[in-house]
């Protein structure tokens, strides 16, 4: 789960999320070459069609939150932030649902339609040993289109 | 040959916070309740089942006391719906003719706390996974339904107030049903006053696990008609499991389609509707799902299910009463029972036999039971 440098970019969390030279983070999922189904996280079979001819698939950076919730108990606990937290299911500007957790914000105050854009975030101590992962961030206007 | 499908029988214990007596004690009682409510005894058990969660080697365990007679014995476990896949199993054995009496008995004695993933990273991949949607604070159960609820609340102008009667109904509910683990009623403000889980869900619209068992006899048509002049029928049964929508990741994460598609063989397969269900039994694991699950079922229209419910149709008494018996909000879910406990509650209720809950004149009810994305409907009529 530790970062891979290539020098340009970063990978972490097994690839599901890379960080540029200047930081900038993407997601990444795929998208089946035989019946063109785009999922985040990547699978190793399509789950539309169980196809294995897959490519990797980087992901907008903004979009907009579907739905969420704000945990405040139930939960096993989170690496990103102390409940209460916000998490999110995320349309992205290209379609892709994106399950994640919401940061940078009062949780109470995420309402369906926030625009957002994804940011990274530090880890608490795990386990798993992640110390980098991502969430996304109310974001507006051109803040919200950069690399989307 | 085939045949129709009857419920011939049906038992349960008492569903309680902590057991006080063993799985197999209890789930011998809800067989000897059920072949006793059949007018049959163990040796006329052709197959049975045992719908469980939790323990493997449930199959055994179970039958070891109860009965050695050689016949066949299977563990079904499809987490909370196994009860009802254990039920249609069961029908598709004796519709095919294969068998004309089958047993199903679903039991649980729940682990303490929140529900565990029954997974480990030695043997399931998957693990990984899970536990990265766990530790980032994303997998919760009462916040896969608290999403539904937020969506729902945004496109249809529902109220956090309508989905909490949902939890006033099935707790007054259970004070009539002598099994079921609560039988408290709460206020409306009791319940939007208890303590916040996910929002819009507070702690008193989260079921709670609890432990016990229930179990229903079935039988062929024409084996039924030896015991009754008027059998009750499971006249239809869908079921599916997750689906992944390549076209709509609404469909994938955050809508009811398995429920609709399960509905539509049930339907077909019976040849009603949903114009036709005197009473439903739904999976209210969590108030909001059972406002998506009546709408699933076609109970009312699409975005109306929460003003159904504050508007007291879905009361005892209503146009379609829900979850009659306390539903798992008023009993308590152990997880494997549940499911027969839904299909006991529509048989106890189209013989007429429910007590102070009874549905006056119910002819047809229906069982809609999910678990882990699947979801199991029936069609039961007399």
């Amino acid at each position: 789960m530790t970062g891979v440098d290539t020098g340009r970019e970063t990978s972490h969390l097994g690839g599901r999320l890379i960080t540029g030279p200047d930081g900038d983070p993407r997601l990444i999922g795929i998208r089946c070459l035989d019946c063109g189904t785009g999922a985040f996280p990547a699978t190793d079979y399509c789950p539309g069609c169980g196809s294995g001819s897959l490519e990797d698939l980087p992901l907008p950076r903004a979009g907009t939150v579907w739905t969420y919730t704000v945990v405040y108990m139930g939960g096993y606990g989170s690496i990103v932030a102390d409940p209460p937290y916000a998490t999110a299911f995320i349309e992205l500007d290209d379609g892709t649902f994106v399950h994640a957790p919401i940061t940078g914000c009062d949780p109470e105050s995420v309402r369906v339609g926030m625009e957002v854009a994804l940011t990274t975030v530090e880890a608490k101590e795990n386990d798993l040993g992640i110390t980098l992962t991502y969430a996304f961030e109310p974001a507006v206007g051109r803040e919200r289109g950069v690399g989307s | 040959m085939s045949d129709k499908v009857a419920v011939l029988g049906a038992g349960v214990t008492l569903f309680e916070r902590r057991a006080t007596r063993r799985l197999d004690e209890m789930a011998s009682e809800a067989v000897s309740l059920a072949l006793r409510d059949a007018g049959l005894s163990y040796g006329d058990i052709e197959v049975a089942f045992v719908a469980n969660a939790y323990r493997s080697g449930s199959a055994p365990i179970v039958f070891y006391k109860l009965s050695r007679t050689g016949i066949p014995i299977t563990h079904i476990d499809i987490a909370c719906a196994s009860g009802t896949r254990s039920i249609q199993l069961a029908g598709h054995l004796i519709a095919s003719g294969a068998y004309q009496t089958c047993l199903v008995v679903g039991v649980e004695i729940m682990p303490g706390g929140m529900v565990p993933w029954p997974i480990d990273p030695e043997t399931v991949s998957l693990y990984h996974e899970m536990m990265f949607d766990t530790v980032t604070g994303l997998l919760t159960m009462p916040g896969a339904y608290a999403y539904k609820a937020v969506r729902y609340m945004h496109d249809f102008g529902a109220t956090p107030e309508q989905f909490a009667q949902v939890a006033v109904k099935n707790h007054r509910n259970s004070c009539l049903n002598p099994n079921a683990m609560y039988r408290k009623e709460f206020s409306i403000e009791d319940v939007l006053g208890s303590r916040m889980i996910c929002y819009p869900l507070t702690l008193f619209q989260c079921c709670a696990n609890s432990n016990g068992a229930a179990a229903v006899v079935l039988s062929s048509e024409t084996r039924a008609r030896r015991h009754t002049s008027r059998p009750v029928l499971l006249s239809g049964w869908g079921e599916t499991s997750m689906r992944f929508d390549p076209v709509d990741p609404v469909e994938s994460h955050l809508s009811e389609g398995d429920t609709v598609a399960a509905a539509a063989g049930a339907y077909e397969m019976s040849g009603t509707g949903p114009g036709d269900a005197d009473l439903a039994q739904v999976h209210d694991a969590f108030s909001a799902a059972e406002v998506l699950q009546i709408e699933a079922l076609g109970l009312c229209g699409k975005g109306e299910g929460a003003a159904f419910t504050a508007a007291g149709e879905t009361e005892i008494g209503g146009s379609v009463p829900v979850n009659t018996d306390g539903g798992l909000m008023g009993c308590g879910h152990p997880v494997g029972a549940s499911g027969c406990r839904m299909v006991a509650e529509v048989f106890r209720q189209l013989k007429g036999q429910a007590g102070a809950r009874q549905v006056e004149g119910a002819r047809l009810g229906l069982v809609q039971n999910s678990g882990l994305g699947a979801s199991n409907v029936l069609v039961l009529e007399r």
